[in-house]
C-alpha cells in the first residue's frame, strides 16, 4: 500500500491538477445525465398523480429528510478537512456521513416501505408504483454512495490523501450532495404535495 | 499558512450557514405541506429550488468546474 501511495505522489502536482479538472468535468457530466433520470421520475409522478400523493407518514418523511440533509453537512466538513490535510477530522466526518446514510436507508427501506405497503402496493394503482420506483431508485443511489464513502474512508485511513491531492474525496462529496439534491425534490413530491390517496 | 486557516474558517462558516438555511426551509416546507393539506405546491417547489441551489453552489462547489478556487 505504501508503494501505491508513493506512486500516486510521483505524479507532479501540476499534472494532478489538470487530471482533476478533467475528471471533475466528467463527473459533472455524469451527474447531469443522471439528473435526467430522476427528472423523468418526477415528471411521471406529477403526470400520473397531479393533485394527489401516496398515503405516507409525513413525520417519518421529515425525519429521513433531516438525516440526509445532516449527512450532507458532515460530508462537506469531511471535504473541508481533507482540503487542509486534517485527515483525523476527515475520517471522523466521513464515518458520520456513512452512518447517517445507512440510517436514511434503514428509515426508507426497513421502516417506510413496510408502513407504506399497508396502504399502497405496486400492483394496485399508480401511487404504489410511483412511490416504490422513486424511493427504490433513490435508495439504490444512496447505497452506492455509502459504498463510495467506505472506499474513500478506507483509502484515507491508509494515508492516500493529502491537502493537495484528494480529488476522490471531492468526487465522493459531489456524488453524495447530488443524492441529497434529488431527495430535496422527491421529499415534497412524495410526502407533502397533493392530497393523500389510499390504495390509489 | 495564515491564509489557509482563514480559508478553512470561512469554509466552516459557510458549512454551518447552509445547514441553518436547509433546516429553516425544510421546516417551512413541512409546515406548508401539513397546514395547506398539500395545496401550496408552488411554494414547496420554490423552497426545494432554493435548497437545491444552496447545496449545489456551496456544498457541491459547482464554481470549481469553471476553475474558481481550484484547490484548497
Amino acid at each position: 500500500m505504501a508503494e501505491h501511495a508513493d506512486a500516486v505522489h510521483q505524479v507532479s502536482l501540476a499534472e494532478y491538477r489538470v487530471k482533476s479538472a478533467n475528471n471533475r468535468l466528467g463527473l459533472w457530466l455524469f451527474i447531469f445525465s443522471d439528473a435526467f433520470v430522476f427528472l423523468g421520475l418526477l415528471v411521471t409522478r406529477f403526470n400520473l398523480m397531479p393533485d394527489a400523493r401516496p398515503e405516507l407518514d409525513q413525520t417519518l418523511g421529515l425525519i429521513v429528510t433531516s438525516v440526509l440533509l445532516a449527512s450532507s453537512f458532515f460530508m462537506n466538513r469531511a471535504e473541508i478537512a481533507a482540503g487542509v490535510g486534517d485527515i483525523k477530522n476527515f475520517l471522523r466526518n466521513t464515518l458520520v456521513t456513512m452512518i447517517l446514510g445507512i440510517g436514511f436507508l434503514v428509515g426508507v427501506v426497513a421502516v417506510e416501505w413496510p408502513a407504506a405497503a399497508e396502504h399502497i402496493s405496486v400492483s394496485e394503482g399508480v401511487a404504489g408504483s410511483v412511490f416504490f420506483t422513486m424511493t427504490g431508485f433513490h435508495a439504490f443511489h444512496v447505497l452506492t454512495g455509502v459504498i463510495f464513502l467506505f472506499i474513500v474512508w478506507n483509502n484515507g485511513r491508509k494515508g492516500l490523501y493529502t491537502a493537495e491531492r484528494h480529488f476522490a474525496v471531492e468526487a465522493c462529496a459531489i456524488y453524495w450532495h447530488f443524492i441529497d439534491v434529488v431527495w430535496v425534490f422527491f421529499y415534497p413530491a412524495l410526502y407533502l404535495m397533493g392530497s393523500a390517496v389510499i390504495g390509489g | 499558512m495564515e491564509e489557509e486557516t482563514k480559508n478553512k474558517k470561512a469554509d466552516y462558516s459557510v458549512n454551518w450557514l447552509v445547514l441553518w438555511v436547509l433546516v429553516i426551509l425544510t421546516a417551512g416546507e413541512f409546515y406548508l405541506g401539513v397546514a395547506s393539506s398539500g395545496r401550496a405546491g408552488t411554494f414547496m417547489i420554490v423552497f426545494a429550488l432554493l435548497k437545491a441551489g444552496f447545496i449545489i453552489a456551496s456544498y457541491m462547489n459547482i464554481g470549481r468546474i469553471f476553475g474558481r478556487r481550484e484547490e484548497h
